[in-house]
């Protein structure tokens, strides 16, 4: 047997008066990780975030934390750290007595308590001295205070729902940096519920990603990029995320297009070489950044361009090919010469995916 | 020019309805501090002579008393199962819950004669009828209703998701309610014990046919010495001070907790 992890979650699954919220979900995550929990809203995040916290029940399955079963601890047991997505501060009371509120609770003394109230302000970038009350601070501030207050109590797991979500676009890049070196100061194993893909990427040790209550992966955040193991993930995932292109196979060497043009590609990516019968209905997921434009050429994709991006550092061409429409990102300076264009996908396995399941088709060779 | 005349002729309409409706309230007031023997306005000298006398009428004096027991002991009973229910029904979400918010608040559409008889019948049945403990519950029944819809009110604007908070930083639900909602519904249950002590204060429909002789409670006595003996100086004198106290109550009351956004 390996280790056991820090935290367990063994096929847990909810209902809400018959609408299912979570389906057997599986998931471990090791001492000192950060997770991200991704999906589209309504995916079931913050129900499985409340049963780690304690405040829902499953109606099935198992959480073990640290070794013991916890599923049926009741919250105020279980030392687990939580920031709402409208931060939830106190506002009866002032900035240092919300982050106190755990302390006070656990019966630590005075002294003990202030030391630590600094501390833990002192760590999310606030003004220690702030005597204030929660509505007279901004939202960025608040943010910050029911983190300060989530970390005081040195929680076994910190919970974020949505942290950001309530923040500016600017000051969204700023704080998910500084949420991941707090991360690395603190060590506190962290779980946060996103719906943003760039978010999860950027902070993630491994991201679980989500749709309608089951968890369809698992993975380093390279690894989901490079390996999505569904259609869907493939795009979600990426700025702008991959195209797919809905294909199906007409031979063994060429693939039909929306429309009903046929496309001849390099025989990696040809149906024969990937395992697909005649007929069967696929998409092929292209990243923007993989792809190549270019003059007609054999293997080539013809298109026409509907629109060019600048987007500072790059180019995002925007083609029609057939009935679909692909983006394609180029570095700045390269020369677009249309508007009709060839597209040129990278010579290696595809990713494949089945139309009707969405599950990834495993790669040949 | 023209909307400083418009504003100016606003005001003007606003003080004479506000006149309008005061004035009864300030002749009484007036009138309290009149020295003659008869109700007079405007009066003729000045004197405190009715409000010593108010103060000392025996009658008055424990008519007076039976209102404030009457008052305090029904609104604490129906503050507190107000409260109750309204969390149960705001927090619990229970099946039926709209149903039972109608049936809570359906008092307030029924014309309190009609409960005054249904409770007459009823309590004829358990032979309640003038006891104290009668009385009580007749004021529970009607001040229930004002103290419950304040306190659904009060519940509803408390996020669940500070008592969530709370319980996972560690604090069990003896320490949520005392340390998060009851100090957040602080300002509710401070206005329905306000408004339910008026509301039971200002009864007269149910209390006169409840009572019976033993328990005349202080509108009741007035009334009835309205009726029998015309205005009298010293009725006008505790109308005055009750009119002071009220207004004392309602301006604490507004500028604390917002009274009237809570009615
Ligand atoms: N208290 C509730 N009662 C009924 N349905 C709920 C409740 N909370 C969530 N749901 C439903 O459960 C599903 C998952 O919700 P949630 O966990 O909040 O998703 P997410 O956080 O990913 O947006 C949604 O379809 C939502 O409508
Ligand atoms: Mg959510």
């Amino acid at each position: 047997m390996t280790e056991t992890p820090y935290l367990s979650i063994r096929s847990v699954g909810k209902s809400y008066r018959g609408v299912t919220a979570l389906h057997d979900i599986d998931l471990d995550v090791e001492q000192g990780a950060f997770v991200a929990l991704l999906g589209p809203s309504g995916c079931g995040k913050s129900t499985l975030l409340q049963i780690l916290a304690g405040l829902l029940e499953p109606d099935h399955g198992e959480v073990r934390l640290a070794g013991a079963d916890i599923t049926r601890l009741p919250p105020w047991k279980r030392n687990i750290g939580l920031v709402f997505q409208n931060y939830a501060l106190f506002p009866h009371l002032s900035i240092r007595q919300n982050v106190r509120f755990g302390l006070d609770m656990m019966g630590m003394g005075a002294t003990e308590a202030e030391a630590r109230v600094d501390e833990a302000l002192a760590m999310v970038g606030l003004d220690p001295g702030l005597s204030r009350r929660p509505d007279e601070l901004s939202g960025g501030q608040q943010q910050r205070v029911a983190i300060a207050r989530a970390i005081a109590i040195r929680p076994r797991l910190l919970l974020l729902d949505e942290p950001l979500s309530n923040l500016d676009a600017v000051l969204r890049q700023k704080v998910r940096l500084e949420l991941r070196e707090l991360h690395n100061r603190t060590g506190i194993t962290t779980i946060m519920v996103t719906h943003d893909q760039a978010e999860a990427l950027a902070t993630a040790d491994r991201i679980a990603v989500m749709e309608a209550g089951r968890l369809l992966q698992y993975e380093a955040p390279q690894g989901l990029y490079r390996n999505p193991a569904t259609a869907f993930i493939a795009g979600f995932i990426g700025n702008p995320a991959a195209n797919l292109l809905p294909v199906i196979a007409h031979d063994g060497a060429s693939w039909s297009l929306p429309g009903g043009a046929l496309w001849q590609p390099d025989a990696a990516l040809s149906p024969a070489r990937n395992g697909v019968a005649t007929g069967a209905a696929c998409r092929m997921a292209l990243r923007p950044e993989t792809l190549a434009l270019g003059p007609a050429a054999p293997g080539g994709l013809a298109g026409r361009i509907a629109a060019v991006e600048f987007t500072g550092g790059e180019h995002l061409v925007h083609v029609e090919a057939g009935q679909t429409r692909l983006s394609v990102r180029l570095p700045a300076g390269t020369p677009i010469e249309g508007p009709d264009i060839w597209l040129f996908p990278p010579k290696e396995g595809p990713l494949l995916f089945d139309a009707n399941t969405g599950r990834r088709l495993p790669n040949p060779n | 020019m023209r909307t400083r005349l418009s504003d100016a002729l606003s005001l003007v309409v606003v003080l004479t309805i506000l006149l309008f409706i005061l004035a009864p309230i300030l002749v009484l007031i007036f009138s309290a501090f009149d020295g003659g023997n008869i109700f007079r306005f405007p009066p003729r000298f000045y004197s405190l002579r009715w409000f010593e006398a108010a103060l000392n009428h025996p009658e008055y004096r424990s008519s007076l008393w039976i209102s404030t027991l009457l008052g305090v002991i029904s609104t604490l009973i129906a503050v507190t199962l107000a409260s109750l229910a309204a969390f149960g029904l705001v927090r619990g979400r229970p099946r039926y819950g709209l149903a039972l918010e109608v049936l809570l608040l359906a008092p307030l559409t029924l014309p309190l004669v009609v409960w005054a008889i249904a409770l007459l019948s009823i309590y004829a049945e358990l032979g309640m009828n003038g006891t104290l403990p009668g009385l009580i519950l007749a004021h529970v029944t009607i001040t229930l209703p004002f103290a419950a819809r304040i306190m659904i009110a009060t519940f509803k604007e408390i996020d669940p998701r500070l008592e969530a908070a709370a319980k996972s930083l560690g604090a069990p639900p003896s320490a949520v309610l005392r340390r998060i909602t009851l100090p957040l519904a602080l300002p509710g249950l401070l206005s329905s014990t306000a408004i339910a002590f008026l509301v039971s204060f200002n009864d007269v429909v149910v209390t006169t046919l409840i009572a019976g002789a033993g328990w005349i409670t202080f509108p009741v006595r007035t009334f009835s010495r309205l009726r029998t003996e015309g205005i009298d100086p010293t009725t006008i004198a505790i109308g005055a001070m009750i009119v002071v106290f009220t207004i004392v109550l309602i301006v604490v009351g507004q500028r604390l907790f917002q009274l009237s956004r809570r009615l």
